[in-house]
């Protein structure tokens, strides 16, 4: 049997680890994806970090690393104040590294310095690449093309039973000025971290159970630091969001956030507050419709009963036309009698200068009835006097 | 969502009856049964939009609504 060359393990390790060290002699910036994270109570913090393929999300590569207490309490409160956010699983660091190898634990990255700004900048790429995909998936016009009910009434919310935004939207909707009653139902979620996008799904999930009870599912996160919100532009949360069954009115952050939640949703308000006056808002403009009608119906009936008034004096103008101009006639018959009534009156012929004469106190129209020495009695305008006929003569 | 339909419903009647008593051809004595039932529909949507279920019931069944 022919003798092999061989080393052993130990020795194998410590070529590898001099091939390293001579290939790393220098720390180095590293991009990964966070994978886990564990700080042990000595203060060591212990990672796994990956590179993912961005296309298929499969991984490509894996390796452990440390911050050493020394170097952990210096970069965890620096990434926090710069970000406002602690790192978490999920997120895209820059790191300098050293690399290290050790002949019992294999490879490691021993952390000594991360810079924050990377981790804003890839989130805001994700981000942008979330909102490219969703576009080209048709998701953005889905939950707003769903009919939102004219008094959306019955509101399951998707918030945290402690956070200050559903407490204000809660206080804001019961004590509205007009006395509107709204039945709020809420599905507690986890509003913000890694955690926070399968924490609003799983509620979401629980609202799309019951559906029929609701008008509307609302999104309600108030007031924190942008890197707090980063969960409100996860894809799954947002394509949940576009898909789901109801309308979902978001109101997530500070009047200047926008996330991609909110540009899925059917409609999108700055804050609860405003969400709480946006609802208020559309059942004042329901009752001013109604209030509008009332008046209509008022104006109309009034314009009716105005109308058959206007009816009624006309007809009572004619009527007393009527009598008046039948007034005016009878007074001008009379008038016509009257004239005609002087005409042969005898009392007229006297008054125009004529005579009248009596015989026997009887009225004597003719000569032929008289006769020499015949008495008569002549009638003036003024007075009467007796005569005597001497003589007659015909006409 | 059968509730918010029926308002709307509702507000939909309340809106033709109010366009039928506009109606210049239909006079005083025609209307009264019209301007009765479209008080009661103002009332009912009233009722409705402040949330006030008791008195929608109640509104609901005195006029068979």
């Amino acid at each position: 049997m022919e003798t092999m060359e061989s080393i052993g393990l130990v020795a194998l390790q410590e070529r590898v680890k001099g091939a390293l060290e001579d290939a790393f002699t220098e720390t180095v910036w590293l991009r990964a994806e966070i994978s886990e994270l564990k700080q042990n109570p000595t203060g060591h913090c212990y990672l796994t970090l990956v590179e993912k393929d961005p296309r298929s999300n499969a991984l490509l590569a894996r390796a452990s690393a440390v911050a050493w207490a020394s170097s952990w309490r210096l970069l965890k409160p620096y990434f926090q104040a710069q970000t406002g956010r602690d790192l978490e699983p999920g997120m895209a660091v820059l790191v300098r590294v050293q690399v290290s190898y050790s002949a019992l634990y294999g490879l490691s990255l021993v952390i000594y310095d991360i810079d924050p700004s990377f981790t804003v900048g890839e989130l805001e790429l994700q981000r942008q690449r979330t909102i490219a995909r969703l576009q080209e998936e048709g998701m953005f016009e889905m939950n707003a093309q769903l009919p939102l009910a004219t008094l959306p009434r019955r509101l399951a919310v998707v918030s945290s039973a402690t956070a200050a935004g559903y407490r204000d939207f809660c206080r804001h909707l019961a004590e509205n000025e007009y006395g509107f009653r709204f039945s709020v139902r809420l599905f507690q979620a986890v509003m913000q971290g890694a955690e926070a996008p399968a924490s609003i799904i799983a509620a979401l999930d629980a609202v799309a159970a019951e559906a029929g009870a609701f008008d509307a599912v609302l999104l309600l996160r108030g007031g924190g630091g942008a890197m707090d919100l980063v969960c409100f532009d996860d894809y799954d949360l947002a394509v949940n969001v576009a898909q789901f069954p109801l309308p979902v009115l978001t109101a997530i952050g500070h009047d200047h956030d926008f996330h991609v939640a909110d540009m899925v949703a059917h409609t999108h308000v700055k804050t609860p507050t405003a969400l709480a006056d946006w609802l208020i808002e559309r059942f004042a403009a329901e009752l001013w419709q109604v209030d509008l009608l009332q008046q209509r119906l008022h104006l109309a009936v009034r314009a009716k009963a105005e109308a058959e008034r206007g009816v009624l004096d006309s007809l009572r103008l004619r009527v007393a036309h009527a009598v008046a101009r039948r007034h005016a006639d009878a007074l001008h018959a009379l008038d016509v009698l009257e004239r005609r009534l002087d005409a042969v009156n005898p009392r007229s012929a006297l008054d125009r200068g004529f005579l009248i004469a009596l015989k026997d106190g009887r009225r004597a129209a003719s000569a032929s009835r008289f006769a020499p020495g015949d008495r008569l009695t002549l009638m003036f305008r003024d007075g009467t006097l007796d005569a005597e006929v001497k003589s007659v003569k015909k006409a | 969502m059968e509730k918010q339909k029926k308002y709307e419903e509702v507000f939909a009647e309340l809106e033709a009856l109010v366009g039928k008593i506009e109606d210049p051809e239909r006079d005083l004595s025609a209307i009264g049964a019209d301007v009765k039932k479209a008080m009661d529909l103002i009332a009912w949507c009233r009722d409705y939009i402040r949330g006030n279920e008791a008195k929608i019931e109640k509104l609901m069944k005195e006029e068979d609504l």
